[in-house]
């Protein structure tokens, strides 16, 4: 584990970003900084101050060989931040822009389907005779319909159940 | 699932979890060049929120959430008078 001062860290972040545009991802991951010296035991004691400032810890990783972290102290945040924000930003560029097209695709297909299971199927037409196969047909149509409503039903309630929790 | 689809809620949770446990509060971010996929994952080791996206538009809200988030890392108490 490379530990490195910020500057370095950011560059060594700009290279990682360029080296993993073919293959491989990149794992970011910020915590804050809670190592009191060599005694683990006083950290956990000290819970009522509050009011202490800590350094931000950040590690880089491209999964396999690449590992670098480096510290932010509280002071220094606002100037690391801008540098790392447009960092990120100038990296991240195969992100796809916004497709109108493409929501608007996805939104009336589920609005088609949403009526499809709104609208009653008549069953109507002959009993015996010429038309009896298509009225079977709208009569086992209808038993679909049927089920799958049940079946929506059960999924709403299931995920409106999911994220009251 | 730990996936949240809607990036308001995404950050309520996060500075929530944040909050509640400051200690043991982790915030990773997986970048993925190729499909150009986001991945964010906030934990604290019991609950485990994520957010993913293929889209730029949010790259603004993610650099803005990575300040607020670091900035409560770090506890800084806002400037006394």
């Amino acid at each position: 584990m490379q530990l490195v001062d910020n500057d370095t860290f950011l560059k060594q972040l700009g290279s990682l970003f360029e080296t993993t545009r073919e293959h491989g991802s990149i794992w970011l991951t910020h915590k804050r900084f809670r190592y009191d010296g060599d005694d683990a035991a006083m950290a956990s004691a000290e819970d009522g101050e509050d009011t202490r400032e800590y350094p931000c810890l950040i590690r880089a990783t491209n999964g396999k060989e690449i590992n670098l972290s480096t510290r932010v102290e509280p002071g220094h945040l606002d100037a690391f931040h801008t540098t790392y924000g447009t960092l990120l930003k100038s990296s991240m560029t195969t992100l796809r822009k916004r497709d109108k097209k493409r929501e608007k695709q996805r939104a009336e297909d589920l609005a088609r389907k949403k009526k499809r299971l709104a609208d009653p199927i008549p069953i109507e037409g002959p009993k015996r005779g010429s038309g009896r196969k298509k009225r079977q047909r709208r009569l086992k149509a209808a038993l679909k319909q049927e089920e799958s409503r049940q079946r929506a039903a059960v999924k709403e309630e299931s995920r409106a159940k999911g994220k009251i929790l | 699932m730990v996936y949240i689809s809607d990036w308001h809620e995404f950050q309520e949770a996060a500075e929530g979890l944040y909050t509640k446990s400051p200690k043991t509060t982790r915030y990773c971010v997986k970048w993925r060049a190729i499909g150009g996929k986001l991945v964010l994952k906030i934990t604290d080791n019991t609950t485990c929120i994520k957010f993913k996206t293929h889209s730029s538009v949010f790259l603004n809200r993610f650099e803005a959430l990575n300040l607020s988030l670091m900035q409560k890392m770090q506890n800084r108490r806002p400037e006394p008078a």
